[in-house]
């Protein structure tokens, strides 16, 4: 019992001992704020990898796709197991492209992946419809214009050209009427909102956000520039804008255009041929036996079938990695206290050698005295650990406002919302992270805490008590 | 194992309850060895108040420190009764300091982080667990304040040692030391660090706890007037016992109270 009196009331007397308690503290509550902003991160990414994605794809080799896609997927559906597993499927005909329009009357000229989708049936699939920008499209995809946009269309449409009637001569035929032809009606598309928008630095609210300028509206016609698969040809088209595709994910939002599926297989002349079938499953769980099972089934056909995590197995490794990384340099930060515990115990042991001597003169064993301190080492590791915990959650709490704080303190932009489109930097509290992070740290605290108790231990109680 | 074994220079022919036999004791510090004890043969029967005198550097704080299982003897053995102490395991070596012997210091040695209740209550507290104190705490308590007010110190009970004067703390300590209800309590110059008054008290104190509670005292000390106030003085020089001898006849009660001077001249061989 006088191990536990002792270790409280050195914790309450010592005030030396609060060195090692902030340095703890400071330590955890590091690396929870920085666990939960990599996890935020991490989920985020990984949210949008996976819903732009979907959970299993068929994949041509090339550019050039393969064909029969309704075949494959009425395979799929006829499979018993593969059609148990199987939520939802669309085909999709991905190609890079080059996007052309004219801003202030200056040309803008992009590169961008074009993308033949059927939004119904892609929004089946997930990861599509959630990220249109227009409210009433994402209940109800689709390419078709909204009546601004028709407006718009109309408004900036070019004049028809002037048609001069020959002045013909009496004895002269008339010309045979002029073919009878429908002016080219625009097919419409969808941007990737970074395409549309630019992030002005200049314009800012007195919170700090950033403010989009937008370069391009629904309505607006663009012209879009990729190659015919059979000629080997570029072939191009205008566009009328619909709507946006903001998924927050710069890499998506600055390059994907989508476009009906039918009409980017009529202009790259590869009808009935697509680049993917994207698959959604019941149970994702169930993912690597889905892919063996087609596999499978389609071991001779040109194609590659692999998971959203197999596909973006570099990025999320990649996250993995700095995360792993991030988390042995941060707690390196709390065996530095450690290291501050070692030298604060070793001062303690020697401040208290005449405490020591008492206690074994009052029949306390070596064993004891050791438990004293490695005891006040634990007690240190849960005070630090359990206060920088709370700190640390606070500082995840309010990780925006502080953002804020100090951007507008620093006149820095700590957190460029252009390069992730995130508008608040995203969290992600794990409870095992954190108990972890309090383990360690409790570990280390008492790890370091054995050199001093074992030297405490060890003291002659009358060399201990004559200790001056 | 000896049985049977009187100690002839008490005057006593009941078996000691303490003894130390041809124990020798060296330090070695830097190479250089000092041998403090010589083969030191001395016995303490119980109810016994003994005071060791003899110069700085004679061995009588080491001799209690070997007798109270705080160090190991080089050679020669302490008993307890018929059982040879020195040499047991430490953990059982630990519970006889727990329980059996009592300590008090001339510096008083109280935790200064405790009470002067929770300094009287810390032998409990060693011999108890975590889950045994809530049965044990309420019965140590009492017994803690019941100590402290027979020491004059109920008002002191919640002050820490440094709000408390030399006399008080040293009171304090004798009241730890009683605490387990000890057999034999050691003292090392227990009234070396007070002023006169504060001494007598201690010294009163020990010999009502002696006379009172039957509890054998086995004292260290430079003050002749000290010494002369207990039963027997054992005086050593160089390491070895000089003389010693109990002041009144063989196998009588012990008197109590005797004249200093009276005292140091028996001890010259003039009375």
């Amino acid at each position: 019992m006088y191990k536990l009196v002792l270790c409280w009331r050195y914790l309450k007397t010592r005030y030396l001992a609060l060195v090692c308690v902030v340095s703890v503290m400071l330590g955890v509550a590091t690396l929870i704020v920085v666990n939960s902003v990599m996890g935020g991160f991490s989920a985020k990414l990984r949210d949008r990898l996976h819903g732009l994605l979907s959970d299993v794809m068929i994949e041509a080799y090339d550019y050039d796709g393969f064909a029969d896609p309704e075949g494959k997927m009425a395979a799929i559906r006829k499979d018993p197991y593969l059609s148990e597993q199987v939520e939802a499927m669309t085909p999709t005909l991905e190609i890079f492209a080059m996007l052309q329009f004219s801003y202030r009357d200056m040309p803008i000229t992009k590169p961008i992946r074009l993308v033949g989708i059927n939004p119904a049936e892609r929004a089946v699939v997930g990861g599509f419809a959630e990220h249109l920008v227009d409210p009433k499209r994402r209940t109800n995809p689709t390419f078709d214009l909204d009546d601004t946009a028709k407006a718009r269309l109309e408004q900036t449409k070019r004049p028809e050209p002037l048609v001069f009637q020959p002045i013909l001569k009496p004895d002269e035929a008339p010309p045979p009427d002029p073919v009878d032809s429908k002016p080219h009606q625009p097919v419409s598309a969808i941007l990737g909102y970074a395409i549309a928008h630019f992030r002005d630095r200049e314009a800012r609210d007195e919170d700090g956000t950033l403010h989009d300028r937008r370069t391009l509206q629904p309505g607006d016609e663009v012209v879009l520039t990729t190659v015919s698969s059979a000629k080997m040809a570029p072939v191009f088209d205008r566009f009328v804008i619909a709507d946006y595709f903001k998924s927050e994910m710069s890499e998506y939002d600055s390059q994907y255009v989508f476009v009906p599926l039918e009409h980017l297989q009529k202009l790259r002349t590869m009808e009935g041929k697509v680049t993917s079938i994207q698959i959604r499953l019941k149970n994702y769980d169930e993912a690597p036996k889905v892919v063996a099972r087609l596999k499978e089934m389609f071991r001779r056909q040109p194609v590659d079938v692999q998971t959203w995590e197999d596909k973006q197995g570099n990025v999320l490794a990649a996250i993995r990695t700095e995360k792993g990384i991030l988390n042995i340099l941060l707690f390196m930060i709390i065996g530095v206290a450690g290291f501050g515990i070692l030298a604060i115990f070793s001062m303690i042991v020697g401040e208290k050698t005449r405490d020591i001597g008492i206690l074994k003169s009052l029949g306390a064993s070596n064993w004891g005295v050791m438990q004293i301190f490695l005891g006040y080492g634990l007690l240190l590791g849960v005070v630090g650990g359990g206060l920088g915990s709370l700190l640390g959650l606070a500082i995840t709490a309010n990780i925006n406002e502080i953002e804020h704080l100090l951007a507008k303190a620093t006149g820095q932009d700590i957190f460029p919302r252009d390069v992730y489109y995130f508008d608040r930097i995203p969290t992600d509290i794990q409870p095992m992270a954190i108990l972890l992070v309090n383990l360690g740290a409790v570990g280390i605290a008492v790890l370091f805490s054995i050199l001093p108790a074992l030297r405490a231990s060890m003291l002659h109680p009358v060399r201990a008590l004559r200790f001056e | 194992m000896q049985t049977g074994y009187t100690d002839s220079s008490s005057g006593i022919d009941s078996p000691p309850i303490l003894r130390a036999e041809n124990v020798r004791k060296t330090y070695r510090r830097n190479g250089i060895s000092t041998e403090v004890l010589k083969g030191v043969d001395f016995a303490v029967h119980a109810g016994e108040f003994v005071s060791i005198v003899g110069a700085s550097g004679s061995g009588k704080s080491t001799l209690l420190h070997l007798m109270g299982t705080l160090d190991s003897p080089d050679n020669g053995g302490i008993w307890l009764g018929d059982k040879r102490i020195d040499s047991l395991p430490g953990r059982d070596r630990d519970r006889l300091r727990n329980g059996t012997f009592g300590f008090i210091f001339q510096f008083y040695h109280l935790l200064p982080e405790l009470t002067a209740v929770e300094n009287v209550l810390a032998p409990e507290l060693v011999a108890s667990t975590v889950w045994q104190w809530p049965f044990r705490k309420k019965a140590a308590t009492k017994r803690a304040e019941a100590l402290l007010e027979r020491m004059g110190l109920s008002h002191r009970r919640h002050h820490r040692p440094c709000e408390m004067s030399g006399g008080e703390m040293q009171r304090t300590a004798i009241a730890r030391a009683v605490m387990t209800r000890p057999k034999v309590l050691f003292a090392d110059e227990p009234t070396g660090n007070l002023d006169e008054t504060a001494g007598g008290e201690i010294m009163n104190l020990l010999k009502e706890l002696n006379r009172t509670d039957n509890l054998t005292v086995l004292m260290v000390t430079h003050n002749m007037e000290m010494a002369a106030n207990t039963d027997r003085m054992v005086r050593l020089a160089s390491g070895r016992i000089d003389s010693s001898r109990s002041i009144t006849p063989q196998g009588t009660h012990l008197p109590r109270h005797i004249e200093p001077n009276t005292m140091e001249l028996a001890y010259r061989g003039v009375g």
